[in-house]
């Protein structure tokens, strides 16, 4: 247990030092790993994390839906899905920013990502809201919050990374995630609402709202059939979730080109950034790894499970102390990296648990609820500062708006967020009643 | 923190020069192409196997074991573009309340720190393809030999981790 923490200790400290995450998770993990059992079997234990993990089939989802993602992105899609939205509360205030959470809930639904829907979103939402005068707090926070919707409402890259850590049935994990979505985007809704009541400087009174167009009509169509292609496709027996990827990229590509939306430049963009991008991932992963088996060889699950037992904790106690954990852990590290080092750790106690809820007696319940609870907290995380890899990303889009100012808007749309994670604690079924 | 690259939200490699003047060099566009029809191979065998299985009632049966090995040829094809591309995932945070000097010092510590995790990447991935080569391991299914691909790898972690160190100052 002490080593562990120690070698937790050292990661963050390099990783404050700007070593990328997923050189210092190898690094602290390959050295803690010979430190235990000696150079030759760490060096053969690197080697094997790095060339295997290349060769993880499961993990060809990671470029594809990144593709998928880019090229809708790329193919004017999310414009349509905003203008489409802002018929519907167009006449609101802060009827922009409810489109924006409710276009951002569409997109997550053809994209896995948080980041790249928070990033595709604000070059679509937030000229609108400046144009009309919104405040800018009010417009990054929408769209801040908006874009964590990426990796809960299927599909979603860390969702799958969940099944393969814990072996969950993907497909099941997905149906899983729609409830809490659509719940989330009901939440973030009433957190515009309650903004703009509070502070009306937020957000002018009247937009004008223009009659929907024939591309924003296509745009809508066009994430329906596709989300009902990969989901049909999934439930119908057609596919696994892992050929939805390709599968979906492969529909992704032909909606694109039918609708003309893709230029040669946009494309060739697509294809470099999702392989740059899966690389990336994919270095993480194999950090991750290394680091976990460090960790695991350690003995820090086996330690937790006995102070767990030892002191007769109970489970839902257990269950906020993980909760804790990952909020105080979501502050410093990157999503992928908290849940590929946390979930082996936490995984082993939580199933151990008996919650008393007839529902989650049965094992495969118990790990798809504590899925989406991991991956809401994640969601969290992504806007919670010091470090929200949303609040990030559209800093890095949008350079004139300052990080304090993102912060200062998405407050209200964290506090519809906590309210969430407690419902979706409390009521089990909200997670696993598509599942049964 | 820095990356909002998670999805192909990179400036835009249009604007020339600077940090992404990189981008033109003949290697990148190299790597990046190839980077390109994997993605386009792995879709192919993913629609070839899926269609023909419901249509033709004839799987692919190499489906699996040719994913494995486009996907690792795919990652290790796009790891010296992120890695020259300043692409992982890093925290920058701390950084923002010290001198720019002592900024940039720390930067270049932070990528050798990477080089030499990438160079030892590279130096196992060798050792894995010498063995391959010894004992002829080759693929289940397709019979295809390992070890080009393990030989990919290890020189896709080289050229990284020279990357690492040549890397652009990204602030």
């Amino acid at each position: 247990m002490t080593i562990s923490l120690i070698a937790l200790a050292i990661l963050l400290g390099l990783v404050f030092m700007r070593v990328p995450i997923a050189f210092a998770m190898a690094i602290v993990g390959g050295i803690g790993f010979a430190m235990l059992r000696g150079w030759a079997p760490a060096g053969a234990m690197v080697g094997n994390a790095v060339f295997e993990t290349g060769l993880n089939y499961s993990l060809s989802v990671v470029p594809l839906f990144i593709f998928m993602g880019n090229v809708l992105a790329g193919s004017g899609i999310a414009q349509g899905l905003f203008s489409a939205a802002d018929r519907i509360f167009g006449r609101m205030r802060g009827g922009l920013a409810m489109a924006t959470v409710l276009s951002c809930g569409g997109f997550s639904a053809v994209c896995g990502s948080s980041l790249a829907t928070a990033a595709t979103m604000s070059k679509v939402a937030m000229p609108s809201m400046r144009r009309f005068g919104y405040s800018d707090s009010l417009a990054t926070g929408a769209i801040a919050a908006g874009g964590t919707l990426g990796i809960l409402i299927p599909p979603s890259v860390v969702l799958i990374i969940f099944g393969l850590l814990t072996e969950a049935d993907i497909g099941k994990l997905f149906l899983a995630g729609i409830i809490p979505g659509i719940l989330g985007i009901i939440g973030y809704l009433l957190a515009v609402m309650v903004a703009v009541r509070l502070k009306p400087e937020l957000a002018p009174k009247v937009g004008e709202v223009h009659p929907m167009t024939r591309a924003d009509a296509i745009s809508v169509a066009a994430v329906l059939a596709l989300f009902v292609f990969i989901m049909a496709g999934i439930y119908g027996g057609f596919f696994t979730p892992i050929e939805a990827a390709g599968m979906g990229a492969a529909a992704a590509l032909v909606i694109a080109f039918v609708t003309g939306g893709l230029s040669r430049d946009v494309l060739w963009q697509a294809f470099v950034e999702s392989a740059s991008a899966s690389a990336m991932i994919f270095a993480i992963v194999i950090g991750a790894e290394i680091f976990s088996n460090f960790v695991t060889f350690a003995g820090l699950p086996d330690a937790l499970a006995d102070i767990v037992e030892d002191q007769g904790m109970s489970p839902w106690l257990v269950l906020l102390l993980i909760v804790a954990i990952y909020m105080v852990l979501g502050c410093f590290l990157e999503s992928l990296s908290m849940i590929l080092l946390t979930v082996p750790v936490f995984y082993p106690l939580i199933s151990g648990l008996d919650f008393g809820v007839e529902i989650l007696a049965d094992p495969d319940a118990l790990v798809i609820w504590f899925a989406i609870i991991v991956v809401v907290v994640t969601e969290i995380s992504l806007i919670t500062p010091p470090i929200g890899m949303n609040v990030f990303v559209l800093r890095s889009v949008l350079p004139d708006v300052s990080l304090g100012t993102i912060f200062s808007g998405v407050y209200v749309f964290w506090v519809a967020d906590i309210i969430r994670l407690a419902l979706i604690i409390a009521l089990p079924i909200l997670s696993l009643y598509l599942v049964t | 923190m820095t990356q909002p690259d998670a999805g192909g939200t990179a400036p835009s490699p249009a604007s020339s020069g600077g940090r992404w003047g990189h981008r033109r060099a003949l290697w990148y566009r190299l790597l990046a192409g190839a980077s390109a029809l994997l993605i386009l191979a792995l879709i192919g065998v993913t629609c070839v196997d899926v269609v023909g299985r419901y249509l033709f009632n004839h799987p692919f049966g190499g489906a699996y074991e040719l994913t494995q090995m486009l996907l690792a040829a795919l990652v290790f094809a796009a790891l010296p573009l992120t890695s020259i591309d300043g692409g992982h995932v890093e925290v920058d945070l701390a950084l923002h309340l010290l001198s720019r000097p002592v900024q940039r010092v720390l930067g270049r510590l932070a990528g050798a720190v990477s080089a030499v995790a990438l160079a030892y990447f590279a130096y196992r991935l060798v050792l894995i393809g010498l063995d391959q080569i010894h004992d002829g391991t080759r693929s289940a299914s397709l019979a295809l030999p390992m070890a080009p691909l393990a030989f990919l790898a290890a020189a896709s972690c080289a050229v990284s981790s020279v990357a690492m160190i040549l890397r652009r100052e990204t602030q």
